[in-house]
């Protein structure tokens, strides 16, 4: 039905024709901070997985038991900790740098301070 | 395969960290760069990024950015004009850009966005039934400025004259996607 119209026509189409809260909703989402208003089980779950993906397979496959044991015992330190934190809100960017585990350590802590 | 559009044929440079041996950086590269911690956006939005023939280039984001522990993938790319949405040489796109960011702030209340995050905006909207057509390409190209007046490689239309251009710009690359249409090759030229 729109396939003739430019993408400046269809902008305008979408920006008038859905609801303000789909839009929002988008908007928010590319707002949102990584793991800003995630619950600290979700937060776990995701930097889980992400270690698990990431870190371990591509960047540390020889000694990838020590940083598995390492994470396993930060876990369980943290489980215990931060029992009354319900939300994560802001969590302290130390560093850009995304693609090194050791930086993400100290924002991991600050969600136990 | 039929290729739609004009084409250009390019070397791509890829900067990574150098982690994991040979095998694993070449089997796993390029890598897909997401918005930061603080939710900011790549340059150009989410996607796997390369400097347009430019090692020099490649090779100060390495120091910069990975602490001089860096490898640099180099890569053939072929880019169209209807698979890239090229804001460096292709005017109709970058007149396209302006028009769609101009549009957007109204909506936005006067607020303008960062490019990589109206690209974002844009990729996630063209997902929606009905408005594939907003935004269809596998990636985009746009120069730094920030990288592109070295002086020794500034040349002069008239000896003389303040009218000059730069033949060094820093064009970079973002593919959304690991298109084989875009990118032919990839090898491990360096590490450190």
């Amino acid at each position: 039905m729109n396939a003739k119209l430019s993408p400046l026509e269809l902008l305008k189409k979408f920006l008038k024709e859905q609801p303000k809260e789909k839009i929002d909703k988008i908007i928010n989402e590319l707002d949102r901070k990584k793991y800003e208003g995630l619950t600290v089980n979700e937060y776990f779950s995701i930097f889980d997985n992400e270690f698990h993906t990431y870190y371990k397979d591509v960047f540390y496959p020889v000694e990838h038991n020590d940083y598995v044991s390492l994470w396993a015992s930060l876990t369980e330190k943290l489980s215990t900790e931060i029992n009354s934190i319900e939300r994560i809100k802001i969590i302290d960017v130390i560093s850009e740098e995304e693609q090194d585990f050791t930086t993400n350590m100290p924002s991991i802590y600050a969600l136990a301070a | 395969m039929i290729i739609k559009g004009s084409l250009l044929n390019t070397t791509g440079h890829h900067t990574c960290i150098n982690k994991g041996g040979d095998r694993s950086i070449l089997e796993n590269a390029p890598f897909y760069a997401k918005k930061n911690k603080k939710g900011v956006s790549p340059f150009l939005g989410e996607g796997y990024y390369y400097w347009d023939n430019n090692i020099d280039q490649a090779h100060h984001w390495g120091l910069t950015h990975y602490a001089n522990k860096y490898a640099i993938i180099e890569s053939e790319l072929s880019l169209t004009s209807e698979t890239i949405f090229d804001l460096v040489g292709n005017r109709s796109h970058q007149l396209l850009f302006i028009e769609l960011a101009n549009e957007f702030s109204d909506y936005n209340n006067g607020k303008k966005w960062e490019i990589g995050r109206l690209i974002d905006f844009l990729r996630i909207i063209s997902k929606e039934k009905d408005f594939e057509n907003i935004f269809p390409f596998l990636g985009v190209r746009a120069i730094d400025f920030s990288r592109s007046s070295e002086k020794q490689f500034e040349f002069f239309f008239v000896n003389g004259s303040k009218y000059h251009t730069n033949l060094k710009p820093c064009f970079v690359i973002c593919l959304f996607e690991l298109s084989n249409v875009i990118l032919h090759t990839k090898t491990l030229i360096f590490k450190n």
